[in-house]
């Protein structure tokens, strides 16, 4: 679980005031507090009352419970837990500073809860079993790895057989169909297939090297799935910096496919694995960028702070926030296309000029694994999109507090995330069924000429949106955006959908030529 | 074209004096080589080139015959003339085997480079084996056992 | 080969690449000998030869009449016009009167398997630029063509439809309202095909100023057919030497006019031979009309077909004016037969224009100049 991080934004001001008299405090946001053990409480105050550097305790006053604190700025403490303490209520709360003590609103209490510790934490508590702490800890990462690595395959394996379904049906055809239910089974097939082909090296190839890269690749793609939180209670690791660990560990791909591409002693694999590192190391830059509006608005690297950062209905999502966010969105989308090798940016791979690019020279289990990492880089892709812009596992009127309260709403949670990213890879799809690519140049003007200057207008905008904007206008600004791009674009989108079925509804009946045996 | 008009408008050339005619069809607005043909008349020892040229501007054409000894058919090259002549002469004389002189790169064109002979020429004989491999094989009617029953 | 790699040995940053024989996008088997540095080449320089049948070699051991099946597989993409063509020589060089529902017949025909060519040609333009989907959605109305052609003369591909002296057959009972069906069928998905390609940015961006031919160039290379007419020359042989009926038809000649880049662009023969769709369609309706009030009368079988002399016949196939000029010596075979087509000369062209360009490029100019390798090595 763990959907709070080390430090909490408590949703509420301290109170303001002098020694005799408490203040009330103004609220600001009415969310539930929970604590675990080691973690950290923030209280602010409307304005600068704090000593910094003084003796500071936080009591939490109907739960009888003091926590040691610390003054970290003139109006900031941070109080940390560091007990096993149980307790859970309405509280107000009391920052003490040698005699001064200041109180929070009796009329607006703070929401605490102080809990048992996660299975997070419990799976962090190996340190403390008994026995040799190696051997718990690498029990404890074979457990996790074969838990994350396990589904990978599958997963990948249904975004082949859902991408193959979507262009047969776009292509007026059908996709596979004949294994398992409706063609459901075919990635087995495939697998299978090339399992047991034959692993041929090309003589003059670096041996070494040749055989190294599609793990590298894959071990890049795998890591990635470390911080994504696919609910509040599902994620591997909440780590403080996990958008970083993310664009670093995709990174691993670029490795592998310029170590594919030139250890296979072909021109045409050569070629292919430069134009795709040249690809990815450019549009790392727009990615990132546009990554860091999110993280800038939010505060935060931690994937799971971002979607905490958002809510449930789409007017509160990322990409409705304001325009910088959502043109970081586009430029976030295109840029994670062109990472990802997929249309109209497979230059890499196009397979009418280059053969294979970087896989020709790949064959049996080794090949297998470069379109595996290829498609779960797309599902990747659509995690990454809806933790950032669409409000991950958020769903409207299943708040935090009530899935802590009633635990089985996770597997909802799960579920709204696992739905947004497959509508993001179902997007990634479409487009590369419909467009043709790119040139190598274009490609790279598109990149250095347009989305590295306007994804650094976007975060210096949204630096400056954060800092002065003020909270009504924000979400006003919202809304708006919200009503215009969102149902608006979306209404007009159905109504082409609505129109090109009309007009195309009987394009590809066979009645114009009558009974085909003639 | 069996008329008599079309043919009074067709050029018989030295091919001497080939390149100089060329030129000077080219300045008249013949400006598009629309056929290159070489045929072999080999009862009459000579291999003939017929030239089809056509104007855009005059929407005419132009006929010329070039005939050539068959035992050493050169005939110079006008492939700065007309450069689609480069490719087609290039044909020719793979074909053919006729050489045209001052052509730029004059080597086989659909034939592999290291073919022996000129296989359109009315007396040529196929190797037996090109590199290996036997260029005739026997009929496979006449392989099938059911033969033997007779 | 063997010189012209020796003497360009990599040396340093150059690269010898083989693009061929077999490849996704050459058109059939083709090979290029691409001298690049890095992407973007110094030279491609194209190496035929690989589908050579020796069809006119064939000629010259088939009767007239027979030969007709083998000038299907001169360009099996596109196969009708090469019948007429041997056809319209051999009758040029015996004096052969065709009946008028043969020719009209064979306009139809002619013009039908023009739109199923260049359903391929645009087809595989798009899908060499990377967008596959609009490929299978022309495959899907050019099974319509085929299968309009099987009613009509038995087969799908190669036709062997046309007769020296009219027709195979005459159309079927029927054939007349369901091609005229098919026509309307078609119009929605030309619309639909400029919408998903013609127009769409990035194909424009990848094509346009790519590899411009000028007018003078076009015609001093011998390209014909859209090739020219995108470079800006207005000529078509159905109009300016018009044979069979074409007279008797109106129809547009599109010419290229740079409306997305300059004149003579790639983009500019792709828009040609788009254009040249609808006029087909056209064609095929008045066709249609017309031929009922000519005679059942569809084949007058030649007797004792023995010409002297020669004849040279030129029509307008997809893929431009193929002439065939055919020698006739008085007996029953032809002396010589020499089909000129127009993927033969686009062919010259590839060297001079792939200097400068990147690999990408050449996949387009090449899938541009729509050249396939049966018509370049018969």
């Amino acid at each position: 679980m763990s959907g709070a991080a080390k430090s909490l934004v408590v949703a509420a001001l301290a109170a303001a005031g002098c020694a005799a008299a408490p203040e009330p405090a103004a609220i600001r946001d009415a969310r539930p507090t929970r604590l675990e053990r080691g973690e950290r409480m923030l209280v602010e105050a409307s304005g600068p009352l704090f000593t910094v550097g003084a003796p500071t305790t936080v009591a939490l006053d109907a739960l009888g419970v003091t926590l040691p604190a610390r003054a970290v700025a003139a109006d900031r403490v941070v109080a940390e837990l560091d007990d096993e303490h149980r307790a859970a209520g309405p509280t107000t709360v009391t920052v003490v500073q040698a005699t001064r003590r200041w109180t929070s609103d009796a009329r607006t209490p703070f929401d605490v809860e102080l809990c048992a510790p996660s299975l997070h934490r419990l799976a962090n508590g190996w340190t403390r079993l008994r026995g040799p702490p190696w051997l718990w800890l690498a029990l404890a990462l074979l457990a996790a790895a074969a838990l994350v690595a396990a589904p990978l395959p599958v997963l990948a394996g249904l975004v082949v057989v859902w991408e193959r379904k979507i262009s047969g049906y776009m292509g007026s055809r059908l996709g596979p169909n004949r294994v398992g239910p409706n063609g459901w089974l075919q990635w087995l097939a495939d697998g299978l297939k090339l399992l047991m082909k034959e692993d041929v090296i090309p003589r003059d190839a670096d041996a070494r090297l040749f055989r190294a890269a599609p793990y590298l690749a894959f071990l890049g793609m795998f890591l990635t799935f470390i911080v994504l939180p696919f609910s509040r209670y599902a994620i591997v690791a909440d780590l403080d910096v996990g958008l970083l660990f993310l664009l670093s560990v995709t990174s691993l791909v670029v490795v592998a496919i310029l170590v594919g591409g030139w250890s296979s002693n072909s021109k045409w694999s050569l070629l292919g694995g430069m134009r795709s590192a040249a690809q990815i190391v450019s549009y790392e830059l727009p990615s990132s960028v546009a990554l860091l509006t999110i993280a800038t608005r939010t505060g935060s690297l931690s994937t799971q702070r971002i979607v905490a950062a958002q809510g449930g209905w789409p007017w509160q999502w990322n990409l409705f926030a304001d325009p910088f966010t959502f043109v970081a969105f586009f430029i976030w989308f295109v840029s994670a296309l062109a990472e990802g090798n997929r249309t109209p940016f497979d230059l890499p791979e196009a397979e009418s000029e280059l053969v294979a690019g970087y896989n020709t020279e790949y064959s049996g289990f080794r090949f297998s694994l470069f379109p595996l990492v290829e498609w779960v880089n797309i599902a990747v892709l659509g995690a990454v999109g809806t933790l950032l812009f669409l409000g991950g596992w958020r769903l409207p009127f299943v708040g935090a507090a009530l899935i802590d309260a009633h635990p089985w709403l996770d597997a909802l949670g799960f579920v709204a995330f696992v739905g947004k990213d497959l509508a993001i890879v179902f997007v990634v799809i479409w487009i590369r069924w419909t467009l043709p690519r790119f040139r190598v140049d274009q490609m790279m003007a598109l990149c250095w000429r347009y989305f590295i200057p306007f994804s650094f207008v976007c975060f210096v905008g949204e630096l400056g949106w954060v800092w002065l904007m003020p909270s009504l206008p924000a979400r006003i600004v919202a809304g708006a955006m919200f009503a215009i791009f969102g149902v608006g674009c979306g209404a007009w989108f159905a109504a082409r959908v609505r129109d090109n079925a009309r007009r195309y509804r009987d394009l590809v009946l066979n009645d114009a030529l009558g009974p085909v045996n003639r | 074209m069996s008329d008599e008009a079309a043919r009074a408008d067709e050029l018989r050339v030295p091919a001497a004096e080939w390149r100089a005619t060329a030129a000077r069809l080219r300045a008249d607005g013949f400006d598009f080589l629309q056929n290159l043909t070489a045929v072999d008349w080999i009862k009459d020892e000579r291999i003939e080139l017929v030239y089809h040229l056509w104007s855009y501007a005059r929407r005419q054409e132009r006929v010329v015959r070039i005939d050539l000894a068959r035992a050493q058919p050169e005939a110079p090259s006008v492939a700065d003339v007309w450069r689609a002549a480069d490719w087609y002469e290039r044909e020719q004389f793979d074909l053919l085997g006729v050489v045209f002189t001052g052509h730029p790169d004059l080597r086989r064109i659909l034939m592999p480079a290291d073919w022996v002979g000129h296989p359109m020429r009315k007396d040529y004989v196929e190797a037996a084996s090109y590199n290996g491999m036997p260029t005739t094989r026997a009929n496979t009617l006449e392989l099938l056992p059911i033969w033997d029953k007779k | 080969m063997g010189e012209l790699i020796v003497a360009n040995a990599d040396t340093g940053e150059e690269m010898t690449l083989n693009m061929g024989p077999q490849h996704p996008s050459t058109h059939g088997v083709i090979r290029f000998v691409i001298r690049t540095d890095g992407e973007i080449m110094r030279e491609a320089v194209p190496d035929v030869g690989y589908l050579h049948r020796a069809i006119e070699h064939i000629a010259e051991k088939c009767t007239y009449e027979g030969f007709m099946p083998y000038t299907d597989r001169v360009d099996y993409v596109c196969a009708m016009p090469a019948n007429h063509a041997w056809a319209l020589a051999v009758e040029k060089l015996a004096g052969l009167e065709v009946p008028p529902r043969a020719e009209y017949l064979r306009v139809v025909t002619d013009e039908l398997n023009r739109i199923s060519s260049h359903c391929i040609a645009l087809g595989a333009m798009a899908m060499d630029i990377g967008a596959i989907t609009p490929f299978t959605y022309i495959l899907r109305e050019r099974e319509y063509v085929n299968e309009l052609l099987e009613m009509i003369c038995g087969a799908r591909l190669t036709y062997n439809y046309h007769r020296i002296g009219g027709v195979g057959w005459d159309m079927p009972a029927g054939w007349r309202d369901k091609v005229l069906a098919w026509c309307d069928h078609f119009a929605p998905v030309m619309d639909e095909f400029d919408r998903l390609i013609t127009n769409n940015e990035l194909f424009v961006r990848r094509l346009a100023n790519l590899a411009v031919i000028r007018a003078d160039e076009a015609i001093d290379y011998g390209l014909v057919g859209p090739n020219l007419r995108g470079s800006g020359v207005d000529f078509d042989v159905r109009r300016d030497v018009p044979y069979s009926i074409y007279p008797k038809l109106r129809f547009e000649v599109p010419v290229g006019r740079g409306l997305c880049g300059s004149v003579g662009d790639a983009w500019d023969r792709y828009w040609v031979r788009a254009q040249e769709w609808r006029q087909s369609v056209a064609m095929v309706r008045q066709c249609l009309e017309q031929i009922d009030g000519t005679d059942k009368e569809f084949w007058t079988p030649p007797k004792k077909l023995k010409p002297v002399g020669d004849a040279m016949a030129r029509v307008e196939a997809a893929r431009g004016d193929m002439s065939c000029y055919v020698v006739g010596d008085g007996g029953a075979n032809a002396y010589r037969a020499r089909f000129r087509t127009g993927s033969f000369n686009a062919m010259g062209i590839i060297r001079e224009k792939s200097r400068g360009l990147m690999i990408a490029d050449l996949v387009a100019l090449i899938a541009s100049l729509d050249v396939v390798a049966p018509e370049i090595d018969r």
